[in-house]
């Protein structure tokens, strides 16, 4: 799989504020990549640069294999993004706003339609921006970001300000986008269920430096936290865990194996032996959550 | 290039600074011909006609809407967040911003012809007596003033790019009108970029030859020295809020 976005060691300074000292990150083609840190880790600044909105200190940036400095007009021909809130003219309707950016694009007035159709705001087309919600105004931004036909999509905080209808819309919305359309989508949070929804790759990135990269496989392929058995002999299966030198906790009929995940096939095998009845077994791993605060809280 | 100018008129079509330059033309037209209309004080011709109307073409209006438009096409993006759309569509910066200047100017041109054929018709309209002669000197004084006042038009753009906010910009120009009116019969000062317009009208006005170098020679210093400024410092600026 040849990669959508790959950055590397990119760093940008504001006079004594550090916003980026060294971000590498490598989005593969057709995935949904969640970009995680708090306020003012560097997350916005990584894409204004990605953009060309601000020029970094150092550092390169290639888009779909190419040095985006040197090929810029590729660069911005193949990505659409929304950062930090969709610019849009308020005095103009939804249709007139698209059309500009057609225009801008030379892309066929044709995609107005299509990309209104495509947000949902097909009937909204004639309504001045000044009147739209929140929700509309995120939706009306992703089909301007869409119109020209990029392969790469980038949102910033897209969910910031909606309502929970709003939310589950967007999420609907951006799935589509790559399951169907095979558009690669960047986007940024600071929530992290969203991300765990919604990415199959993930960047954790903080005060300027990008911290971690995994896939969700990856992830999901993590050493487990414990194993959680459900058996009706608890005292019994202690004894396999005591001669097995593992450690764990007894709490009624629940046993928390703290053991690796290679050795649950082991287990239940040794404990099933016995005659002891398995009624619930079950891998509890950290949650993107766990995940994400334990990187963060290294930091402090 | 010309996509992106045809987008600049396109995206302020229904603005508010639209429609306050158009009141802004028609309103000393309107002004001006119910005073003569209704009152016998003036000498009735074109030339005391036209000369009343240049106090409001070629100083106040002349040196406020073109320096609104220009600090209201830029501001307007940045405030907006639309800047962010431009700049990440596939042209150079040195486009934008020079498309962005080039549409002022077009549009405050627009603005003056119009301005003309309202003088025309409304000197028509209070009875001044009319002749092709007067209908050329008429149109040719009211524009050719007015198209000079795109002098500020770099200018301006420039400030607004240096502080992002419409504040420093709406009172340079108005404390650049206020200061000009006592320079007005100053012969130098053509040096002044809000008194070039007035140089051009009493130079046109005049009976006897004239020498447009001067004027001619400060509006383009003044339109290339802001307009170089101004592709500089938008190329060099990064676009973080």
């Amino acid at each position: 799989m040849s990669n959508a976005i790959e950055v590397k060691n990119i760093s940008k300074k504001y006079k004594k504020t550090v916003a980026l000292k060294s971000v590498d990150m490598t989005v593969p083609e057709g995935v949904v990549y969640g970009l995680l840190g708090r306020n003012g880790a560097g997350k916005t600044t990584t894409f204004q640069v990605i953009m060309g909105l601000v020029k970094a200190d150092g550092g390169s940036v290639h888009v779909l294999g190419k040095d985006a400095e040197k090929n810029r007009m590729f660069a911005l021909r193949n990505i659409g993004a929304i950062i930090e809130s969709p610019g849009l003219y308020r005095n103009l309707n939804a249709r007139q706003n698209l059309e500009i950016i057609a225009d801008l694009f030379d892309t066929d007035k044709k995609r107005v339609d299509e990309m209104l159709d495509l947000v949902g705001l097909a009937d909204a087309g004639k309504k001045k921006v000044r009147g739209f919600s929140t929700g509309m105004k995120q939706r009306l931004g992703i089909a301007a970001a869409l119109i020209h036909s990029p392969k790469i999509l980038i949102l910033d905080e897209p969910t910031n300000g909606l309502d929970p209808q709003g939310v589950n819309q967007l999420r609907s919305l951006i799935k589509n986008l790559s399951k169907q359309l095979h558009i690669t989508v960047i986007m940024s949070s600071h929530i992290l269920t969203e991300v765990q929804q919604l990415a199959d790759h993930v960047g954790i990135i903080e005060k300027g430096i990008m911290v971690e990269e995994l896939s969700m496989k990856e992830f999901d392929d993590m050493e487990q936290v414990h194993l959680l058995l459900e058996v009706d002999k608890p005292q019994e299966a202690a004894v396999i865990l005591d001669e097995l030198k593992i450690e764990y906790t007894i709490s009624g009929n629940e046993i928390k194996v703290f053991c690796r995940k290679n050795e649950n096939g082991k287990i239940n095998s040794l404990v099933a032996s016995k005659g002891i009845n398995i009624s619930n077994m079950s891998s509890v791993k950290n949650s993107l959550e766990d995940r994400f605060m334990s990187i963060i809280g290294e930091g402090h | 290039m010309v996509k992106l100018i045809r987008t600049e008129f396109k995206k302020f079509s229904n603005s508010y600074i639209n429609y306050v330059s158009f009141g802004a033309m028609l309103f000393p037209v309107i002004f001006t011909s119910l005073i003569y209309y209704f009152t016998d004080s003036f000498a009735f011709t074109w030339y005391a006609y036209v000369n009343s109307l240049h106090l409001f073409y070629g100083i106040f209006i002349g040196a406020l809407i073109p320096s609104f438009i220009a600090i209201f096409s830029v501001f307007y993006e940045f405030s907006e967040g639309t800047i962010k759309n431009i700049l990440t569509s596939p042209y150079s910066r040195t486009q934008i911003i020079v498309s962005k200047i080039l549409y002022v100017f077009l549009f405050v041109i627009g603005l003056y012809i119009a301005a003309g054929v309202l003088v025309l018709l409304s000197g028509m309209l209070i009875g001044l007596e009319t002749t092709f002669s007067d209908v050329i000197g008429v149109f040719k004084r009211v524009t050719i003033t007015g198209m000079t006042t795109v002098v500020l038009v770099p200018m301006m753009i420039y400030i607004t790019l240096l502080c992002r906010n419409f504040v420093l910009p709406v009172v340079v120009t108005f404390l650049g009108t206020a200061v000009g009116i006592p320079l007005i019969n100053l012969g130098q000062s053509y040096f002044y970029p809000w008194m070039i317009p007035s140089h051009f009208f009493f130079r046109m006005s005049s009976s006897d030859p004239m020498d447009f170098s001067m004027p001619v020679i400060t509006f383009v210093s003044f339109t290339t020295l802001f307009f170089v400024l101004s592709i500089i410092r938008f190329k060099k600026m990064d676009f973080s809020n």
